[in-house]
């Protein structure tokens, strides 16, 4: 029943992100591109987990001296 | 084409060229027939550029016989990735998208092969627009592992591997995002070697990804990748990531040995990845073995999790890739082949927060890097975790990830070098990755050449060819 309700909700998640993005993927496509939809879901969620967001110095950009 | 000449390595058939008792004219017609031998088998190129080959090797001909002299790359036969733009030569991509797309004027890196009197034989095979693969749907078939037909090549840069694998050129120029140049070296058995974020000019080579692409040679052995780097390495003002830092001499330091070199080992990195196989796990074990023998200091350190980068690396990748190709994906999804679509499409999904998160950590992990080359002058970890699988094996989604451990020196801009250490029960090579300081690409090399020395790689004779007994 939970696994049902996480592969509806990520079919759900993945239409509304593809329509956001102004794309139309085809019935027999969904299938393999939500796998690796997934996959990349678990990836993100381990960056947030290893990096605080409050925690600065952020360190993403530095100013340099003209040439 | 006889075996003497296929074995030639670049400084040899070099030497052989100024001499006099070799002619680039011989060596360009012996690379072309055993692309015909082969071609149709193997795939490794989608176009051979015979009249072009045949005019440049004509043309260095003339000019050593004149007493010119280019360097040790003159008269030599190469050939690009079909993602190098080559002016007045198709450059596809491997792509639908792209078939009829003929450039006007060459990459960067193109030019200083033509400035180096090289013969361009022709366009190589690669992965789609550098990713996804192998794939049988797109316009070209894929490339084939020469010491197994029935096996992957790795990719992206899947034809610059099968290409010298089979002995048909000495060195290819690739690319590496992921690990596209490390990938087909370490399943094709060739030195492959990404140079520092910067240190080769990207202008006029398809890109993935903006801030992970990196171009750089595969060849047949270390000292070949020195001689190809010393041309492909510089300046470029007109590449905004280039930096302009001085280029040594590659091959100056080459047979200095490892004695008193101190050599870092993130052995958390591969020795309990799951895809680790026996085989691949003990190669690298004999390899510190040889180091240590030879007077290396080898020790293991401790970096930051695997996963960590391999996260950020993808993230980074799949947006910016998916940045390159949004509107074509909008109008001509069904054009791009279904491996291409399933890897970046899902670059769509990722938000702001999500790449600013991988930007923060990028900086993060890449300090990490930094600080274990305090006390190291290179770091030595897998490469492929496991031989080259075979073509037909199932695709996972995931494959591309995680069993190949390159993605994190894209993500942080370090030199990395797949080499070779030596073969599989099943006839597949294997092999170790090299990192070094930014810039340090000739510590790389230095410590390559050793390992190709001491695990007797050198002496391992490559895969015969339809008519060769």
């Amino acid at each position: 029943m939970m696994a049902e309700a996480e592969e509806a909700r990520l079919r759900g998640e993945f239409d509304a992100l593809m329509a956001r993005a102004g794309l139309s993927i085809p019935e027999e496509r969904r299938a393999e591109l939500l796998i690796a939809f997934a996959d990349l879901r678990t990836e993100i969620a381990r960056l947030h987990e290893a990096l605080p967001p409050t925690l600065e110095p952020a360190a993403v950009y530095r100013v340099e001296r003209a040439r | 084409m006889s075996a003497a000449l296929h074995d030639l390595s670049v400084a040899e058939a070099g030497r052989r060229l100024r001499a006099r008792t070799l002619t680039a004219t011989a060596l360009a017609e012996a690379a072309l027939a055993r692309i015909a031998a082969c071609n149709a088998h193997l795939h490794p190129f989608v176009l051979v550029t015979k009249e072009r080959a045949l005019a440049d090797a004509a043309r260095a001909d003339a000019e050593i016989e004149a007493g010119t002299d280019r360097g040790p790359f003159h008269g030599i036969p190469y050939a690009l990735k079909d993602i190098y733009d080559t002016a007045g030569i198709a450059t596809t991509c491997h792509s639908r998208l792209r078939l009829d797309h003929v450039p006007v004027s060459d990459s960067v890196v193109a030019a200083r092969f033509v400035a180096a009197g090289g013969v361009l034989l022709g366009k190589l095979a690669t992965h789609e627009f550098a990713i996804g693969g192998p794939s049988f749907d797109l316009p070209f078939p894929p490339a084939r592992n020469p010491w197994n037909p029935e096996h992957f090549t790795g990719g992206s840069s899947s034809g610059s591997g099968a290409a010298i694998a089979a002995g048909i050129v000495r060195v290819a120029s690739g690319s590496d995002t992921g690990g596209s140049i490390r990938g087909p070296a370490a399943y094709c058995g060739t030195v492959g070697l990404k140079p520092t974020y910067g240190r080769v000019s990207r202008r006029g080579v398809f890109p993935l990804s903006y801030t992970l692409d990196h171009c750089g040679p595969l060849a047949r052995s270390v000292e070949d990748a020195a001689i190809a780097m010393q041309l492909m390495a510089g300046h470029d003002p007109e590449d905004p990531g280039s930096a302009d830092v001085k280029v040594p001499d590659y091959r100056a330091g080459l047979e200095a040995g490892v004695r008193g070199l101190r050599i870092g080992v993130p052995r958390a990195f591969f020795a309990k990845a799951p895809a680790l196989t026996d085989e691949a796990g003990a190669a690298i074990e004999r390899a510190i073995s040889r180091l240590r023998d030879a007077g290396a200091e080898v020790a293991d350190i401790t970096l930051p999790d695997q996963a960590l980068f391999a996260a950020a690396n993808r993230v980074i990748l799949l947006a910016e890739g998916f940045a390159v190709h949004e509107q074509d994906f909008r109008a001509r999804l069904l054009d791009y082949g279904r491996k291409t679509v399933e890897r970046l499409v899902p670059g769509a999904a990722i938000t702001a927060a999500d790449l600013v998160q991988a930007g923060r950590l990028r900086r993060m992990l890449a300090d990490a890097v930094n600080q274990a080359f305090g006390s190291h002058d290179a770091l030595l970890t897998a490469s492929s975790l496991a031989p080259a699988p075979r073509l037909d094996q199932p695709a996972d989604p995931r494959a591309a990830y995680s069993p190949l451990q390159f993605g994190a020196f894209n993500l942080t801009g370090h030199p990395a070098m797949s080499v070779p250490v030596g073969l599989a029960a099943a006839g597949l090579p294997l092999s170790v990755q090299l990192v070094g300081r930014p810039f340090d690409e000739a510590m790389l090399l230095r410590i390559g050449r050793a390992i190709e020395r001491l695990t007797g790689w050198e002496d391992v004779p490559f895969p015969a060819m339809p008519g060769e007994g």
